[in-house]
Order: C-alpha cells, then structure tokens, then sequence
C-alpha cells in the first residue's frame, strides 16, 4: 500500500497533505483494499494484489 | 326446513363453547388459543378483545389460513353476542382446525365482565387511501404505517440532503419532523434543494421546508429549529426524543456534534454526505455497530476539506444520496431489513458504480469506545472557520 501511495502522491505530489500525517495514514481518511480497511490489516504495510480495488475514502462533510 | 333458531341452536350444540371467564383463562395459558374477531371492520374499530386478529365472518373461509396455518393449534372466535362465532367455530371445525371455541354471549358479555378491552386503533378512510401502496407491501402494512405516522424523525439540516429526505419522510407519513438549519434560502441553493423554490427566496429554510411539507401531507407534525447545532443546544433538541436522525449536515463541526450527541443520547444516525460527483451513505447505531468517530477520528484541517460552496456538487447527486438515507430512516423506523450499519456505500456518479465498504467498531473509539476520552461536546466551529454553507 505504501508502495501505491508513494508512486500516487508522485503523480499528484498535492495529494500528499490529504492522505499522510506524520508518514502515517491522516486520521480523516481511510484507505480500503478490496472492501476492507487497511487499518484493521497491517496499515501501509497492506500487501495490494494486482487488480485489487483500492478506495481511498475522504472525510466529506457537505450535505 | 330448519328455521335460523334450529340452525343456530344446532350449530351451538355441535361447537365447544366458553364463557367470558373461562375464555379469558385459556387467554392466559402458556399454549393460548389464536383469538379471531370475527365482526364486521365497523365493530372492531370500536373496540375489541386485546391480541385479537380481524377475519369478518364473511372472508373466514378465505382468510383463516393466513392468520392461522397451524390447524393443531385451538383457535378461539368471538363476534359481537356468539352467534357469529358458532357458526364461524363450525366451519373452522369442517376445515379441519381441530379445536375451535366460541365465544359464547361474544364481546357484550366479555365488556359486560369488565374483562380488558381496547380500542384498535385503524388508519380510517383516508389514510388507507393515502398510504395504499405502503398497505400492499407485507413488511408495512397497516401497523408499519400506524408505526410510521408514530414516529418521530430529526432532519440535520434543510439543503441538499434534507430536501428529498424531508419531501420522502412526510409523504412516507412519518408523524413528526424535526427540522435544523439556521439559514434562508438563497438562489444558489435551488438547483438542488428542492424543498424550497424561487417562492421562498430570502425566507428560512425551516419555514419553507415546512410549507411545503404541509402541502404534500398533512399528517405530518413539522418541529422547526431555526438555529445553528451547537454544543449549547444540542441536548434541548434532542430532548423531546427522536426515532431517527438523518444527517444532511454541510459542515465538519456540526457532524462531529451529531455523532456525539447521538452516542449518549441513543438514537441512530443516517449518515450522508455528498461532494461534486460522488456520495457516501452508512447508518450510525449506538450499541449495534461503529460510530462516526471510529471512522474519522477527527475533522481535516479546513484547507482540506472543502464545502460544496467552494467545491461544487451535482444537483442530483444529493437526491441519489439523501433517497437512500431516506430509505434507510425508513427501515429503522419500521424495524425492518438490513440496515447499512456497519456498511458504507460510496456512490460515483460520473462512473454510475456503488461501492461498498465494511466499517468496524473501533475499540479506541474517543466517543464510542472502552474507555472514552471525549465525554463533553467539542464546538469545533473555531478552527474550521470557513467551512460550511
């Protein structure tokens, strides 16, 4: 995971703020491997197998 | 030929019959009887004997086997003197039920005893009307729409979310609507909002929204709260007592208050959120799955988290959105389906997928948690100045 987000946030080096805090994922996104928090696997140390679906899930307030 | 006294007479020996007293002791058993009111609708919507069932003398034929399909099981009639229900425990008898009573000297007696009674209560003719389409679905029907009409359901917010929401919940009959929101209505709301009009322009959003929640239903009872949420009001709102809590918040602050109020006040939260083209939807329930917290322990930074005043949304998007928190409500007001706890459904509209994810308690929740470390309302409102509206 911290494989795909490093080669991401090289392509969108803004999207860096929004996603890490302290080289850690921020507490106002969750990141899900196939449906699953990454949290409650091993983090950014979550393996990613090709064709998985990765969601990256912002904190949203509008209404 | 057999005048009706010979027939009723015949049929009156040929059935087992019980008094008042003795009716009410088989009621009171472990393995009670099924207690069937055979009268006419009019009769039992002026009172009846408590767990009754209504199958009219008429449909008894036709009906009993949905009330009872288990023919072993005692089935116990009474109508208005016992006549009825004589003949009705003879036919039940030919169809097979192997023990059905009569009532004999029927609800008159029963009342006349001073046994319980209670009056049922019934949508009446308009009602039955009006939510047809809500008789015809089984998991409603006539007590889910009594339950809906009794329900009592918070609307966090009068704009894109609440708009079909609102609109949704009063034509669904939900009895009472407690509506938030501070603001008026402006021209940059109406290509979503549509609750409110260009009629409405410059007035409060509680009192559009609630002419025209009027005009739709007038079975619904609209409480408007013109004022922002904050930690200061938040518990006199919640006091009256809500089923339900839909939250079409616009802002990080009052969300964070929603949730924590609703951890200690006990009351379920359908959670939407919506930004450009893509939505989230997931309910909230205290005790019975993961809190707001436990999936956002804190508000972004403000630089991070833009309104849809700075960002922009779909029109509609907010109608996909709010429908299925409307839906949603629905259920947890009805006690039905599978609610989405536990569950968060992300929709993208510019893809047309739905998403699911799985959301999981967490025990170091600060709100919801083992050993909670928020225990007052935190007004955010300070550091995420500029978000919002």
């Amino acid at each position: 995971m911290r494989e795909l987000l490093d080669d991401l946030m090289g392509r969108f080096p803004s999207l860096r703020g929004q996603l890490l805090a302290d080289d850690d994922l921020a507490p106002f996104v969750n990141v899900y491997v196939e449906g699953e928090d990454v949290r409650t696997r091993d983090g950014l140390e979550t393996p990613v197998d090709d064709g998985s679906t990765v969601i990256l899930l912002p904190a949203m307030a509008g209404g | 030929m057999p005048s009706y006294r010979d027939l009723l007479q015949a049929t009156k020996a040929s059935v087992e019959e019980v008094d008042a007293r003795r009716a009410q002791e088989l009621l009171e058993a472990d393995d009670a009887p099924l207690l069937v009111d055979v009268r006419e609708r009019d009769e039992w919507e002026q009172g009846r004997i408590p767990g009754a069932v209504l199958v009219p003398r008429g449909n008894l034929e036709s009906r009993i086997e949905n009330v009872a399909p288990d023919r072993s099981r005692p089935v116990l009639l009474y109508c208005a003197a016992g006549n009825r229900s004589a003949f009705a425990a003879k036919t039940l008898t030919e169809l097979g039920y192997e023990r059905a009573i009569s009532l004999a000297g029927g609800y008159e007696d029963w009342k006349r005893d001073g046994l319980p009674t209670e009056l049922p209560r019934s949508l009446g003719p308009e009602r039955t009307t009006r939510y047809s389409r809500h008789l015809l679905i089984p998991e409603v029907g006539e007590e889910g729409q009594l339950r809906l009409l009794d329900s009592r359901i918070l609307l966090i917010g009068a704009g894109g979310l609440g708009s079909p929401a609102a609109l949704y919940l009063a034509a669904a009959g939900v009895g009472k609507l407690g509506i938030v929101d501070a603001d008026v209505v402006d021209e940059t709301n109406l290509q979503r909002q549509i609750v409110h009009s260009s009629n409405s322009l410059g007035e409060p959003k509680t009192d559009s929204a609630r002419r025209t929640i009027e005009a739709l239903n007038p079975d619904v009872e609209v409480v408007p709260f013109r004022e922002r949420l904050t930690s200061e009001n938040i518990d006199r709102i919640l006091e009256p007592g809500w089923d339900v809590i839909v939250d079409g918040a616009d802002n990080f602050p009052t969300r964070y208050l929603v949730n924590d109020a609703s951890v200690w006040h006990d009351v379920p939260v359908v959670h939407g959120s919506i930004f450009r083209f893509e939505g989230q939807v997931t309910v909230f329930k205290p005790g019975d799955g993961p809190c707001y917290r436990c999936l956002f322990p804190q508000p972004p930074p403000p630089e991070l988290a833009p309104s849809c005043a700075e960002g922009g949304v779909l029109g509609v998007l907010p109608g996909v959105i709010g429908s299925i928190q409307t839906a949603e409500a629905l259920k947890l007001a009805l006690g039905i389906g599978e609610p989405l706890v536990g569950r968060l459904l992300l929709y993208d509209a510019l893809s047309g997928e739905f998403q699911e994810m799985k959301l999981r308690k967490d025990p170091a929740c600060p709100v919801c948690g083992e050993s909670p470390t928020i225990t007052d309302y935190i007004d955010y409102v300070e550091f995420c100045a500029g978000v919002g509206h």
